[in-house]
């Protein structure tokens, strides 16, 4: 059977590279909004905590597969309206790239729940001790808080980064030629199905491991720095 | 730009309501045979004696963990069907013959891994001395288990269960891509036939959104209702 499917190989490899890429832009992209998010539902102003915690609710409910087709057509929607009002023809979105911004938006509701948790464990005289020396709010989050709960969410966030490989496959269902969507095309083409998602599970498989093997790799190097 | 004509369409909210009670069964069902395989995963991870079982636990845990659903629904929808001898077999009749009984049964496999290792950790958290407490009392081992270790440890996971079964009623929208006809997979087809993909997803994502705060809700007056001083819960993330 491997002989069958060997033509399409350099197609699958492709399919697995976009993958792990979709999974790696999305995830600084979700970090950052989740640490905004975070420091957000901790803001003094009603309306920012409130809009927040909104951000957050709004995508702990939706599945993924709803955010990342209500980016990809409603994306589409409003920029062909805006196109249409300033007389210039807006052609489609490129896939790839609403389901970048799906991920990271829906992934950035994760981070900033894991961010405000460990947030909240930060011992209040940290923060303090940064103000008394003449910090100001924004230095102390971004040399004092930051810094330690990247640290210490370090294995909360591999996690999520798993879980992001997985949702990327989604993307496969808006035309993003990623790993399960060259997998379909293979087992169309071969007519060997059960063999070729058997092939895709293996893959997914291997880019789980590698990367939780890049993890502990980060994890190890935190521990020793400590 | 939004065609709020659909949401007139005789049959829509129907099309809704009824995607609502299959979401409703899929996850009641998926919940429930991932629980019994979970636990009995969980079982054999802990303690069962032979390594190899040990291992063929472990093994399913991390690979039903690693591969996303998507490619599952994909392996036994389209896939297992190619294998000759499941034809007309037990199986066959059993799941592969309906999308939905197939979604039920990937959804079942794939969160058994998930639960397999919240009750793995509940069990581990229970104190030794409340089990050995139980029994110095006189009860037997199976009925320790099932009035203290199993009580306790179920109390212990409540709220990771929650977010499991969330977790769930996300996932059960994907097996609309095997033509289930969920919260998702009924209205957005209706949405497709009348060109308008656009706002079906949006009142379904209302209805997702509002059914998740509820379940949290539910979760957290159930937590402070079972909460016992001195034994914490695990705080859900």
């Amino acid at each position: 059977m491997l002989e069958i499917v060997a033509p399409y190989l350099s197609l699958w490899l492709k399919g697995a590279a976009l993958t792990f890429g979709l999974a790696a832009v999305s995830f600084p992209i979700c970090v950052a909004i989740g640490l905004v998010v975070a420091f957000a539902s901790f803001s003094p102003a009603r309306a920012i905590s409130t809009l927040a915690s909104v951000f957050i609710n709004v995508f702990r409910g939706l599945p993924e597969i709803i955010v990342i087709f209500i980016v990809f057509y409603g994306s589409t929607i409003v920029l062909a309206a805006i196109g249409k009002s300033v007389g210039y023809e807006a052609g489609g979105v490129n896939p790839a790239i609403a389901a970048t911004f799906a991920m990271s938006f829906q992934s950035g509701s994760y981070a900033a729940v894991i961010f405000k948790d460990w947030i909240s464990t930060l011992p209040r005289g940290y923060v303090e001790a940064g103000l008394a020396i003449g910090m100001t709010r924004f230095q102390v989050r971004r040399r004092i808080v930051v810094p330690l709960v990247l640290q210490s969410a370090t294995p909360a966030l591999g996690n999520l980064f798993m879980v992001m490989l997985k949702i990327s496959a989604l993307a496969s269902l808006i035309g993003v030629q990623e790993l399960s969507r060259s997998t379909n095309i293979v087992a169309g083409a071969t007519r060997e199905p059960l063999f070729c998602y058997m092939i895709a599970a293996a893959m997914y498989l291997a880019i789980s491991a590698v990367s939780s093997l890049i993890q502990h790799g980060f994890e190890a190097a935190i521990e020793r720095s400590r | 730009m939004l065609n709020l004509a659909l949401l007139e369409t005789p049959g829509f909210w129907w099309t809704v309501l009824n995607g609502l009670v299959t979401t409703a069964a899929l996850t009641v069902l998926s919940m429930a045979f991932g629980f019994l395989l979970g636990g009995a995963l969980a079982t054999l991870h802990q303690y069962a004696g032979a390594p190899a079982l040990r291992i063929a636990a472990k093994t399913y845990i991390f690979v039903f963990r690693g591969v996303p659903l998507l490619i599952l629904l994909f392996l036994v929808y389209y896939g297992m069907p190619r294998i000759a001898w499941l034809r007309g077999g037990l199986f066959w009749d059993l799941v592969l013959s309906s999308p939905f009984r197939t979604a039920v049964f990937v959804l079942s496999i794939n969160n058994a891994a998930y639960l397999a290792e919240m009750i793995r950790g509940g069990l581990k958290m229970v104190p030794r001395g409340l089990l050995e407490a139980a029994v110095a009392l006189g009860m037997t081992r199976k009925r320790a288990f099932f009035r203290v270790h199993a009580p306790l440890a179920l109390r212990s996971i409540l709220g990771n269960l929650g977010n499991e079964t969330v977790a769930v009623i996300k996932a059960s929208a994907i097996t609309s891509v095997i033509t289930v006809h969920d919260l998702m997979g009924g209205p957005t087809i209706l949405g497709k036939i009348h060109l308008d993909p656009l706002t079906p997803l949006l009142v379904v994502g209302l209805i997702y959104i509002l059914i998740v705060q509820i379940i949290d809700h539910l979760i957290t007056r159930l937590q402070a209702h079972l909460a016992v001083e001195g034994i914490g819960y695990v705080r859900n993330l």
